[in-house]
């Protein structure tokens, strides 16, 4: 056997292309610490050996007609992400064949032959391969069916020439006029004088025939990586059932963990679109506190929501995407459960913790409070968004001495129960059946006329007869009703 | 010489290993100082256990059930890398104002509603973000909900408190300590109900 010809892609253990696809070989983490290729971005000609492997099949090129929308060709999206697992240079030639860069890629699967054999497997048979030193000569071998794996320059003229010219896929007229001067093969044709060939066939079919051979640098845009995920999953029937939707939904998500973890991104949000047969479709949007990419995590997450989901009809079917790409930075968990040994507690469970809570009660339903220059009670503070990690240089505020006020607020005010006698003064306050005496104040607060919530109250401090203390005021004009705001927890 | 006898056959029969004796029998943890010297002195720790499930019954808000916290809380939440404290569907918006004025930080608040407080006080006190959390309770509670939330504050080394009405010092709990709150003219009044190593009593708090 010659050397230089390895016949590693005939294996023995190829499996048939109708037979579920085995799954990419996990590819180890340092290729995806490498930043993409922003797309179109030429992949620089560098003088280094290249080692090109074309993947190639006559099928894909018959469905071009029918391109799905986004596809550049015809080549199905699910070889190109699996090619996108071996290395990032990624390129397609014409709509029959893929062309993945393998130089950077040997070590880390441990050498070429080792390599080359997660390649068949990823890519069975019919599927045709063939590794070459340049990207045309490697998707001409795998037209012409040569499984063959050639790994220096010096031999490549060589196994090129047999090679029928058919297979350069020139246009009909004229290789039916070379045909007529008597060249069918790639080494009668290699073998005319260059400048007569020139003239005979121009100088981009001349260019081309000098990258097939290595002459001439040929440079290849590396394909760049889908950013969106988006799936549509079928049950097995119509149900109401959640544990069968989380059961359909589950393949999906240890899909979408593959995808996120090959690109080291989290996302935040995931939208379900859960179909019916005659009603509108139910929309489910889980949020995320912080990016997440674990399966497992997403899956505690839908089961809480979902368990609170009402749904008018049994889910026919259920549309499934994944929010925006986000970098997220990962930690180790701690050695120390929250509380044992002094283990670290908040920061890291923090944002866990939210997100259950969010996926179950919804986000309006978890809320921090924050306080506001304002003199109107109900105006005072507003809900934030829970940060449980304080911010650096947020505001300390100190105990200040002042008029009382409440630990809660009930809003909106509640009208008090007035007794009046016959002049029509209030000589009474009741509250749930209990009469009010008034502790200190009053305090007058008068604000709000600027923004047209204007208000005018004289507030005081109330015990009620059973010994609860209330924040009631009476508004300042008539008809001077008076008011429970606030509760001395 | 006779009451000497039967002060040793006292003695032997407290010995008894199927005997079971309340007072200090059970080993209790320091815990945190309530701020009330008076409640410190009557509790077992000498102040609030560190984790473990409390219930405050009051007969309706406003009988200072928070107030009696916020010492604790005061202290709880001063420092930079505190854990937050949730409170799980209070009757009112808790007022920033009023806790500022109590000098507790509330950036650590937690507010959560939900229609039945005890799934969400579970995960607060399960998670180990939370070093306490309120839950006010209305309706009944079955023995198991509250064993198992007294169980998730002892895994998540967290105290959780329960606010619950008057009528619920009828039902069983496997709470530490169970308190009654009402308001005095001079402060608080605290009814220790029930409690591991607890004597049933009740302490006058002042109230600045």
């Amino acid at each position: 056997m010659n050397p230089g010809q390895q016949q590693l892609f005939e294996l023995p253990a190829a499996p048939p292309a109708f037979e579920a696809v085995p799954p990419v070989p996990a590819p180890p983490a340092s290729v995806q610490l490498r930043e993409a290729t922003p797309p179109h971005a030429s992949t620089a000609h560098t003088g280094a050996r290249e080692l090109w492997v074309a993947v190639q099949c006559d099928a894909w090129q018959g469905e071009s007609g029918q391109l799905q929308p986004g596809a550049i060709t015809g080549i199905p999206a699910d070889m190109i992400r699996r090619a996108q697992g071996f290395t990032p240079r990624v390129a397609v030639e014409s709509s029959d064949a893929l062309l993945l860069e393998l130089a950077g890629s040997q070590r880390l699967f441990g050498g070429l032959p080792d390599l080359l054999k997660a390649l068949r497997v990823a890519f069975p048979r019919p599927l045709r391969l063939a590794l070459a030193p340049t990207p045309l000569a490697a998707v001409l071998l795998a037209r012409a069916g040569c499984n063959c794996c050639i790994l220096g320059r010096a031999r490549l003229k060589g196994r090129l020439a047999p090679l029928s010219l058919r297979h350069l896929r020139w246009p009909e007229d004229e290789l039916q006029r070379l045909a007529s001067m008597g060249v069918r093969t790639l080494a009668e044709l290699l073998r005319l004088p260059r400048a007569g060939l020139a003239r005979r066939i121009g100088p981009a079919r001349l260019a081309q025939l000098d990258r097939l051979t290595g002459t001439r640098a040929d440079p290849r845009p590396a394909l760049a990586q889908t950013q969106t995920f988006t799936e549509r999953v079928d049950p097995d029937c119509e149900t109401f059932d959640r544990e069968r939707l989380l059961t359909a939904l589950r393949p999906v998500l240890d899909r979408l963990e593959t995808f996120l973890r090959a690109r080291q991104r989290g996302v935040m949000a995931l939208r379900l679109s859960l179909q019916h047969r005659r009603a509108a479709p139910a929309q489910c949007v889980l949020r995320c506190v912080v990016p997440e990419y674990r399966a497992a995590r997403f899956e505690a997450l839908l089961a809480a929501r979902l368990e609170r989901l009402a749904l008018s009809e049994p889910v026919r079917s259920i549309g499934f995407t994944a929010g925006r790409l986000r970098r997220f930075t990962t930690s180790s968990s701690a050695l120390w459960a929250a509380g044992e040994q002094g283990g670290a507690m908040a920061a890291e469970q923090a944002p866990e913790f939210l997100q259950t809570l969010m996926a179950r009660l919804g986000e309006q339903a978890v809320y921090g409070i924050t306080e506001i220059d304002e003199h109107r009670p109900e105006r005072q503070q507003r809900r934030k968004w829970p940060a449980l990690a304080r911010a650096d240089g947020a505001t300390r505020h100190d105990a200040a001495a002042g008029a009382a006020r409440p630990l809660g607020l009930l809003e909106p005010p509640r009208p008090l129960e007035m007794q009046r006698d016959a002049a029509g003064r209030v000589y009474a306050l009741r509250h749930a059946g209990h009469e009010l005496a008034l502790l200190s104040g009053p305090e007058r607060i008068q604000s709000g006329w600027g923004d047209g919530g204007a208000v005018a109250r004289e507030y005081d401090v109330a015990r009620a007869a059973d010994g609860a203390r209330w924040w009631i005021f009476r508004e300042c004009e008539a008809p001077r009703r008076w008011f429970l705001h606030g509760c001395f927890a | 010489m006779a009451g000497e006898s039967h002060h040793q056959r006292l003695q032997a029969l407290l010995r008894h290993p199927s005997l079971w004796r309340g007072d200090g029998a059970a080993a209790v943890a320091a815990g945190w100082s309530t701020g009330f010297a008076a409640l410190d002195a009557a509790l077992p720790g000498g102040g609030w256990p560190r984790r473990g499930l409390i219930e405050v019954l009051g007969c309706s808000a406003g009988h200072g059930e928070l107030t009696l916290w916020a010492p604790l809380l005061r202290q709880l939440t001063q420092h930079e890398t505190a854990r937050c404290c949730a409170l799980i569907a209070p009757p009112f918006e808790p007022f920033a104002p009023g806790w500022r004025a109590a000098g507790i930080q509330t950036d650590r608040l937690l507010v959560v509603r939900d229609s039945d407080p005890l799934w969400a006080l579970e995960q607060s006190l399960l998670s180990g973000v939370c070093a306490i959390g309120f839950g006010w309770l209305d309706s009944r509670a079955n023995l198991v909900a509250l064993r198992r939330l007294a169980l998730a504050a002892e895994r998540g080394a967290a105290l959780g408190v329960l606010i619950r009405p008057l009528r619920a010092a009828l039902e069983h709990t496997p709470a530490l300590l169970r308190l009654a709150v009402t308001r005095t003219a001079a402060g608080l009044s605290v009814q220790l109900l029930k409690g591991r190593g607890l004597a049933p009593r009740t302490v006058a708090l002042g109230l600045a």
